[in-house]
C-alpha cells in the first residue's frame, strides 16, 4: 500500500485544504470527541479511556499518558495541564507540522486532557521561534473560543476552561519539563528537582501534568474512536502511531505517521525514497539527536521503545537522521556537541564544564589535530558527564559522543593522524561568538 | 520610554497569570519591539519596574534566552540553522551564500544597519534544509538563488516570496504559510498584537554593531 493509502490517526485529515479552520476541522469529526465527553463522560472516564489506550509520551520518554494523569493529588486546587510545544531536539518536525496545519486537533486533545485533570486553566508553551505557529493557534483558541469550547461553562456543562498560550524566547532546555515551567513562571528555564514531580508540585508549586503536542493530538481519536481503535495498531507495549521525522540524507525528507513497531528500514526505503543520490547507508539516529547511533547492521530494528533499546539506542522522538556513506562522522559529533554545549542551561558542573571540554577535544580531532588517546578521553568525558548531570542534557550530550565511537572508531583513528579532506572539510565555527 | 500601548499590552499579559512574573518572557518581547529590536539596559529597568521584578532578576532572564539581544542588531535577522541534520543537507553552504552577498561575518551586523547574520540551533524544519528564520517567518530550501532574491527584497523594505511548496516529494511537512493564506499579519505577533512597527536601531549601528 502506498504510504497516502495507509491508516494514520494525527495525519488524517492533515492535509485536507483548510483543515486549519475549525468548519473544516468539525466537517471532519472535528469537537465530536469534546462534545461527547462533555455530555457522556466525567473527567475520570476520559482519563481511564486514555489510560486503556496505553497511550505513551510522545515527548521521547514514552510514559503511559493516562497513568502521568492518574498520579495527580485528587484534592488539590488549582491543577495545570502544560503542553509542551518547545520542540527543539534536532532532527525532529513533527510537533510543528500539527500546530501550523492541524491546530483544533490539538487544541481538543489539550481541553480533554484538561477535562480528565480536572484543570480549569491550562497553558501552550510554544517555542519562541515558531511564531507562525503560535499564530495559527492563537487564531484556532479565538474561533474555538467563538464555538464556545473554551470559556465560562463549556457548552453548558458547567465546566470552566481558559487557555492561555505562552512564548518561549530560545532555549533547548525549556523542553525539558520542570525548565519549562520554571520558563513559564518567568525564571531562566533551569530545571528543577525531582522529585517533588510536577504530577504533585509542577506550576505554582500545583498538580502538574506536561505533555507533548503530539501526545494530546491523540486524545481526541482515543476518546471518539476507543481505547481498542487506538490498540488496533502499534505493539502490545506501546500501541498507537508515531510521526517520524526524517531528515539527513534521504531523498524524500519529511513527516511520516506509521503505527509503532514499523522497521526503519521501511521507514527509509518506502517511505523517504531511501538514502539520497543512490549512496549507501553509513548509520543513523532513531530519535532525535540525544539517542544513540546505530549503524546500517540496525535497520531492521522496529521503531519501537524496547526493540530499538534492545538494539543499543532510544526511541526518543523518533526524530530519524540519516547519514550516507560519506558523512564524516567526526564533524557530525563535533557539530552536535556544540549544540549541546551551547544548550546547557549551566546550572550543574557536569554538563556546563562537560561538554565545552568534549567540543574543545572533538574541535581538535574534527581539524585533524587529534592526539594518542583522545578517543579515550572523550569516553571517560562523556561518562562522567552522564548520570552525573542535573537533568538528562547531559546524558543525551553524552549519547552522540560515546555511540559514535563505538559505532565508528576507525574514523576517529584514522582523523587522529590524517587531517581530514579539504574538499568536504567545514570548520566548527563558534555560533555567534557564544 | 516604552508607548502607553506597550504598557498596556503588558498589563493585558499580566492578567493570563496567577503572577506578575510570569508575564516576563512576554513582556521583554513587547519592550524588545519597542526599542527597534534589541533591549537596552533601560528598557530592562523599565520591564522590571513595570513587573515589580529585580532589575537583577529581568536581566537573569533577558540574557538566558537566545531570542533576546542586548546589544544591538539589524533590522533584518537571517538566522541560518547549521544543527547536523541540516548541516548535512548543506546548511554551511547557505551560510556562505549570505556571508557573501552581505559582506559580513556570523554575528555581525552590514555597516547600514540592515542585515545581521546569526547561526542558530534546529528550527524543527530539517526536512527543507537548508533554511533560515528570517525575522518571524521561515524561509526553506536556500540556495544561492534564493539567498540573494531573500536578501534583494527584504533591501527594497519588502517580504520575500516564499518559494513553491511543489519540491516536496513525500511525506507531509510542516509548511510555510503566506500571511495572505492565514489572514493575518504576523509581523508583530509576538506576543499576540503589534505594537510599534520595527525601526531603524536606536544606536549608531556602523561601529557599535559592526562586531556584535
Ligand atoms: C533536554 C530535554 C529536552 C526536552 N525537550 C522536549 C521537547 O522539546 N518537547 C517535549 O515534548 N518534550 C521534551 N522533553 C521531555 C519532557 O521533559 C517531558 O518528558 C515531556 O514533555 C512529557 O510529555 P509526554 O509525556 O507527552 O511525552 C525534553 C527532555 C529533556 C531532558
Ligand atoms: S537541524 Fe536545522 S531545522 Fe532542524
Amino acid at each position: 500500500m502506498a504510504y497516502e493509502d495507509e491508516p494514520k490517526i494525527i495525519h488524517q485529515h492533515i492535509n485536507v485544504p483548510d483543515i486549519r479552520k475549525i468548519g473544516v476541522y468539525e466537517a471532519n469529526g472535528g469537537y465530536s470527541a469534546w462534545r461527547k465527553a462533555l455530555s457522556e463522560m466525567s473527567g475520570d472516564e476520559v482519563l481511564n479511556e486514555v489510560k486503556a489506550s496505553g497511550l505513551g509520551g510522545r515527548g521521547g520518554a514514552w510514559f503511559p499518558t493516562g497513568v502521568k494523569w492518574s498520579f495527580m493529588p485528587k484534592p488539590v486546587f488549582p491543577k495545570y495541564l502544560v503542553c509542551n510545544c518547545d520542540e527543539s531536539e534536532p532532527g525532529t518536525f513533527s510537533n510543528r507540522e500539527i500546530v501550523l496545519k492541524h491546530p483544533h486537533i490539538l487544541l481538543e486533545g489539550f481541553m480533554l486532557g484538561c477535562y480528565a485533570i480536572g484543570c480549569n486553566h491550562g497553558y501552550i508553551y510554544v517555542r519562541g521561534e515558531m511564531m507562525k505557529g503560535y499564530a495559527v493557534l492563537r487564531q484556532a483558541l479565538a474561533e474555538a473560543r467563538a464555538r464556545g469550547y473554551v470559556g465560562k461553562n463549556v457548552l453548558g456543562s458547567g465546566f470552566d476552561l481558559e487557555i492561555t498560550l505562552h512564548t518561549g524566547a530560545g532555549a533547548y532546555i525549556c523542553g525539558e519539563e520542570t525548565a519549562l515551567l520554571s520558563s513559564l513562571e518567568g525564571d531562566r528555564g533551569q530545571p528543577r528537582l525531582k522529585p517533588p514531580f510536577p504530577a504533585v508540585a509542577g506550576l505554582y508549586a500545583k498538580p502538574t501534568s506536561v505533555n507533548n503536542v503530539e501526545t494530546l493530538s491523540n486524545v481526541a481519536y482515543i476518546i471518539r474512536e476507543g481505547a481498542d481503535a487506538f490498540k488496533q495498531y502499534g505493539t502490545e507495549e506501546k500501541p498507537g502511531m508515531k510521526i517520524v521525522s526524517v531528515s539527513g540524507h534521504v531523498n524524500r525528507p519529511g513527516n511520516y505517521e506509521c503505527p509503532v513497531g514499523t522497521p526503519i528500514r521501511k521507514v527509509l526505503e518506502e517511505y523517504a525514497g531511501g538514502v539520497w543520490k543512490g549512496k549507501e547507508l553509513k548509520g543513523f539516529y532513531p530519535g532525535g539527536s540525544s539517542t544513540p547511533m546505530l549503524g546500517p547492521d540496525k535497520l531492521d530494528t522496529p521503531l519501537a521503545p524496547k526493540a530499538i533499546e534492545a538494539a543499543g539506542s532510544i526511541l526518543g522522538t523518533a526524530g530519524l537522521c540519516i547519514f550516507d556513506e560519506d558523512t564524516d562522522i567526526v564533524h557530525v559529533a563535533a557539530r552536535l556537541i556544540r549544540f549541546y554545549k551551547h544548550e546547557s542551561c549551566g546550572k550543574c558542573t557536569p554538563c556546563r564544564e562537560g561538554n565545552d571540554w568534549l567540543v574543545a577535544v572533538l574541535r581538535r580531532l574534527d581539524e585533524g589535530r587529534g592526539k594518542d588517546g583522545d578517543l579515550d578521553m572523550l569516553l571517560d568525558m562523556a561518562g562522567n558527564i552522564a548520570g552525573r548531570s542535573f537533568c538528562l542534557l547531559g546524558d543525551a550530550a553524552a549519547a552522540p559522543v560515546v555511540s559514535s565511537i563505538k559505532e565508528f572508531r576507525a574514523d576517529f583513528e584514522k582523523r587522529i593522524t590524517n587531517p581530514p579532506d579539504e574538499k568536504i572539510f567545514i570548520p566548527l565555527s563558534i555560533a555567534n561568538g557564544h | 520610554m516604552m508607548s502607553d500601548a506597550a504598557i498596556a499590552r503588558i498589563e493585558e499579559i499580566c492578567k493570563e497569570y496567577p503572577n506578575r512574573k510570569s508575564a516576563l518572557v512576554p513582556a521583554l518581547y513587547v519592550a524588545q519591539r519597542e526599542y527597534g529590536g534589541w533591549l537596552p539596559r533601560e528598557a530592562l529597568r523599565e520591564v522590571a519596574e513595570e513587573l515589580d521584578l529585580p532589575d537583577s532578576h529581568v536581566y537573569a532572564v533577558a540574557s538566558f534566552y537566545s531570542m533576546f539581544f542586548l546589544k544591538p542588531v539589524g533590522q533584518n535577522i537571517i538566522q541560518v540553522c547549521t544543527t547536523s541534520p541540516c548541516e548535512l543537507r548543506g546548511a554551511r553552504d547557505a551560510v556562505e551564500c549570505f556571508k557573501k552577498r552581505l559582506g559580513v561575518g556570523v554575528g555581525e551586523t552590514t555597516a547600514d544597519g540592515q542585515f545581521t547574520l546569526m547561526e542558530v540551533e534546529c528550527l524543527a524544519a530539517c526536512d527543507r534544509a537548508p533554511m533560515a528564520q528570517i525575522n518571524e517567518d521561515y524561509y526553506l530550501d536556500i540556495d544561492e538563488t534564493r539567498a540573494n532574491e531573500i536578501v534583494d527584497a527584504l533591501s527594497r523594505g519588502e517580504k520575500p516570496p516564499y518559494a513553491e511548496f511543489e519540491k516536496n516529494l513525500g511525506g507531509s511537512h510542516p509548511i510555510a504559510f503566506s500571511d495572505e493564506e492565514l489572514g493575518i499579519d504576523v509581523s508583530g505577533i509576538m506576543p499576540a498584537e503589534p505594537v510599534v512597527k520595527k525601526e531603524k536601531p536606536a544606536e549608531a549601528p556602523a561601529d557599535a554593531a559592526a562586531k556584535a
